[in-house]
């Protein structure tokens, strides 16, 4: 199994002049073998705001693993309008705003939850995983 | 700023049945209505670890809180089983093995700084001193009680900023929100310490209790052996 996810930062102003990228295999932990598991892509839609929607149950996944969660405000609502995404007893990562994503890695051993600001919002999510 | 555009692509050949390429881009902006764009970073840094302890990356109390900032960490090992443990605060998120990166929007939310006000009174005399931060302040021959305030304020604090709330009080604020000592007058060294030979005095008073912050960024090495993480910071005012 070879999954790769790599990043990319272009801006002149940031890196001097040029764009910055990385590329990683995802590994399961401590190991040369590729994750092997996947939710897919869900999408959500929330009709009114919406607190501590569940995305990764601590119970679901193994314990000191090296998971990796994708999360993207697909929302088209007003641009000062947000998901705020929490880990563990609602501890803030922090705020994605309309069009922004995140790529994290999740350990299984909290949870992590998203809360949708406003009215009619939506995102995307996926967690690749070891079980 | 100029635009900066972050990009992610997932792609796999055999994760599923036809294959997987997911690929998003956004540019990066402000938090807010108008959605200008990011204009300040930390610039990409590296960090080297030699022990197990934990270490504070990014402290929540230098960025403003709730806006768009972006964090970006890569652990730039290449020994499979080393990793890095990546918490908010005491939250475990997960573990950046080598060679693995994260991206997130961070809330930066931040404590409460420590204040206290120092108000001088009475006869403060030549060679009277206040002693506090590892700062001394000693009165000279010609200054009386008022130039006290003036003294304290002028001076440098490596841990506190300070203030003149008026001719006879100075105001200290914490830099650091996880600055939780009591500070009162007294002879302990974390204390404000006041030596004079007549009757002056400076009377501490807390006016803001600290709450420590609980979103700094912190990372926890596995092993004691270098290990180098790779960090910046994309962040707003």
């Amino acid at each position: 199994m070879a999954t790769t996810a790599t990043f990319t930062l272009s801006t002149p102003d940031f890196t001097g002049g040029g764009s910055f990228s990385v590329t990683t295999t995802l590994l399961k932990a401590g190991t040369s073998t590729g994750i092997d598991q996947f939710t897919g892509i869900a999408r959500v839609y929330k009709a009114a705001a919406t607190a501590d929607i569940s995305l990764v149950a601590n119970g679901d996944y193994t314990d000191d693993k090296s998971h990796r969660l994708y999360v993207k405000n697909t929302s088209t609502t007003e641009p000062d309008t947000y998901v705020l995404m929490e880990v563990g007893s609602n501890e803030p990562i922090g705020r994605l705003f309309p069009g922004d994503w995140m790529y994290i890695p999740v350990d299984g051993t909290e949870d992590i939850k998203a809360t949708t600001s406003a009215v009619g919002m939506s995102f995307e999510w996926g967690l690749f995983h070891e079980g | 700023m100029a635009t900066v555009t972050a990009g992610l692509t997932l792609s796999s050949e055999d994760l599923t049945s036809n294959g997987l390429v997911l690929s998003t881009s956004g540019n990066l902006k402000k938090a807010g209505y108008k959605r200008t764009n990011l204009d300040n970073t930390t610039g990409i840094a590296r960090k080297s670890t030699t022990s197990t302890d934990q270490y504070t990356i990014f402290y929540a109390d230098e960025f403003t809180a709730d806006k768009a900032h972006k964090v970006y960490l890569k652990n730039t090992s290449v020994v499979a089983s080393e990793y890095f443990l990546v918490t908010l605060d005491d939250e475990p998120m997960g573990r950046l093995y080598a060679g693995d990166f994260a991206f997130f929007p961070w809330s930066a939310t931040d404590g409460v700084k420590a204040a206290f006000t120092v108000t001088f009174a009475n006869t403060w005399a030549e060679n009277d001193t206040a002693v506090f931060d590892g700062v001394t302040i000693t009165l000279g021959s010609t200054e009386t009680t008022a130039a006290m305030v003036d003294l304290v304020v002028a001076a440098k604090y490596p841990n506190f900023t300070v203030a003149e709330t008026s001719s006879t009080v100075a105001t200290f604020t914490a830099k650091d929100s996880n600055d939780l000592s009591l500070i009162e007058e007294g002879a302990a060294s974390d204390d404000y310490v006041v030596t004079t030979a007549g009757d002056g005095t400076g009377t501490v008073a807390r006016t803001v209790a600290p709450v420590a912050s609980a979103n700094d960024i912190k990372i926890t090495p596995s092993v004691a052996t270098t290990m180098t993480l790779e960090h910046a910071v994309l962040y707003e005012l």
